[in-house]
């Protein structure tokens, strides 16, 4: 059940260009929620914006949660002139999330482009504590340049075996981040049907992975972005269309069976 | 100092005059926890049709200045599937509620208030002639025949107070107003939303995939308060004003104009609790300035 609270901004940080980590008291979150999961956010007092903002969970601490974002528009924008001390009023956590099956034989290969990468840290984190013994789990983080790439060391720390992919070549190897996680399946090294993967990133990203990867571990999911208004399951806003009808990305998402994504 | 918010709409006795706008606020269990549903006065559904919709291609949401549209298209499970799956949750709430109904002729209005016209708790229907996201070139609330043809029919198929939902997108919203009270209607609710575009210059299409959309929130509230004032002082029966309504000061605004009860809509997406707060916010304004009743003031504005 999700709480509608004003929450105390711990810290703000730009740790990349236009792109800020905001860390938020929130013990209610931090106890409830789970990857994938997202906070509405109001980023500003007046009516321009009006609605609220829906943001991934990014990480979670013992009472707090924190948000990774770039600066997209005018919402986004004041919420990166907020400064710690400031209250944040925020509903969650919305919405499903990752699904993380204990003891499968899977590989998980988590699949980030872009700011994608945002809630999949969280996930790392959950999967690095859930899986006893060796199993690795692989990341790849597409970006546009060297400049863009976020979360390396975060993942290298989890112990994960992290492979980078840019546009620009600049770091890594010159692809997109479905490219080299094609590529990587394809080398051979890793049985096809068990790689599950974990997937977040812009539309034509997750066009691409759900064409590519369906022969894949059927317990593959992504996480997907729509323009939302209640964030609720309410008002019917934010569908997207699956094998099985239009579903609420809010509400039956964000995250999504890959196999349950329909594009056409 | 005793207050009374009391209101009444046809047959429909609300505690308060502050309702759900239809589309805004689902079936009310969407927002349990977060909002204070027993506060309210009343719920109105999302729209129900007689057979399931899926509703229009997506995106169906994009925010401009002030306000957003919306071209949602009317997706519902279909009255039976309402009646057996979100009727048990709503029961629940304990407080008045409004089915908001669209047909594709009087025939379906008259099928649809006939299915509902058994359920108890169902206190009125509303009749929606006035969604902009539907097929139809022209909506039914832009003629004064079709509106009275579906207001008789829905008449002749149910004895709960019935509300008709006016458009603003037409050129005289008093003639509609007139023809849906001679029909019968016992009360008018106003505005849905305008029709209306957002456009992506990069892509050069539109925002939504329906092409057009509906704007409601703060941006529509002058117009509305326009037309509300015009209906008011047009016909006999109650008016229910709404849009853009985000705070108790706008709902007052609406009230002075004519409103006997208030819609709120767009302000459940920003304050889940909106509803709630407007209710409480009116009666501290009443409180205020000494105002026993708050039927002293509908339509109070000074001439």
């Amino acid at each position: 059940m999700p709480k509608h609270v004003l929450a105390k901004i711990i810290s703000q940080k730009e740790i990349k260009k236009g792109c800020f980590r905001m860390r938020v008291k929130a013990p209610y979150v931090a106890r409830t929620a789970s990857a994938g999961q997202f906070l509405h956010i109001r980023c500003g007092d007046s009516t321009n914006p009006l609605l609220r903002r829906p943001i991934s969970i990014h990480r979670k601490g013992a009472d707090y949660a924190e948000i990774l974002y770039n600066v997209v528009g005018k919402g986004t924008d004041i919420l990166s002139r907020k400064k710690a001390g400031d209250k944040l009023d925020i509903i969650g956590p919305l919405g499903s999330g990752f699904k993380v099956y204990k003891n499968d034989r899977s590989i998980r290969m988590l699949v980030a482009g872009g700011m994608g990468v945002a809630p999949l840290l969280g996930l790392g984190e959950e999967l690095s504590r859930s899986i006893k013994g060796k199993k690795r789990f692989i990341v790849i983080l597409g970006a546009k340049t060297q400049k863009h790439v976020l979360c390396e060391s975060e993942f290298r720390k989890l112990g994960a075996e992290v492979y980078v992919a840019t546009e620009d070549g600049s770091k890594g190897k010159k692809a997109l981040a479905t490219e080299l996680s094609r590529d990587i399946i394809k080398s051979g090294k890793y049985k096809r049907q068990e790689v599950c993967i974990y997937a977040a990133g812009p539309m034509p990203m997750a066009r691409a992975l759900c064409r590519m990867m369906q022969r894949c571990s059927p317990e593959s999911q992504i996480s997907l972005e729509e323009r939302m208004a209640c964030g609720l399951g309410a008002c019917l806003g934010c569908v997207i269309d699956t094998q099985s009808g239009y579903k609420r990305v809010c509400k039956d998402g964000p995250v999504f069976a890959l196999r349950e994504v329909a594009f056409k | 100092m005793k207050t009374s918010l009391k209101v009444k709409i046809g047959k429909l006795t609300l505690k308060n005059p502050v309702m759900t706008a239809s589309g805004t606020f689902g079936y009310g269990v969407e927002f349990e926890g977060l909002a204070g549903i027993k506060e309210l006065g009343a719920i109105v559904t999302k729209t129900i049709t007689l057979r399931a919709r899926a509703g229009n291609r997506p995106p169906r949401v994009i925010e401009t200045p002030s306000g957003m549209l919306n071209s949602i298209g009317l997706e519902n499970p279909g009255v039976d599937r309402f009646i057996k799956d979100k009727m048990p949750s709503l029961r629940r709430f304990k407080i008045p509620i409004v089915a908001s109904i669209a047909g594709e002729s009087a025939a379906e209005y008259k099928r649809l208030a006939g299915k509902l016209d058994g359920v108890k708790e169902i206190e009125a229907v509303e009749i929606n002639i006035s969604c902009p996201n539907i097929e139809t070139s022209k909506l039914f609330a832009q003629s004064e025949k079709s509106t009275k043809d579906i207001v008789e029919a829905v008449r002749s198929a149910t004895g709960k107070t019935i509300i008709t939902k006016l458009s603003p997108n037409v050129t005289d919203i008093t003639s509609i107003a007139r023809a849906a009270e001679s029909a019968g209607s016992h009360a008018l609710s106003l505005i849905n939303t305008l029709t209306a575009m957002a456009v992506d210059i990069e892509k050069k299409e539109s925002m939504l995939g329906n092409i057009t959309g509906g704007l409601s929130g703060p941006a529509v509230k002058p117009v509305a308060l326009a037309m509300v004032w015009k209906v008011y002082n047009a016909v006999k029966i109650p008016v229910i004003g709404m849009g853009g309504i985000m705070d108790w000061r706008d709902a007052v605004e609406f009230i002075l104009c004519g409103s006997t009860a208030v819609n709120v809509g767009t302000a459940n997406f920003v304050n889940p609790n909106a509803g709630a707060e407007i209710a409480e916010g009116i009666k501290k304004y009443l409180r205020k300035k000494k105002i026993k009743d708050i039927n002293d003031i509908i339509g109070g504005l000074r001439k």
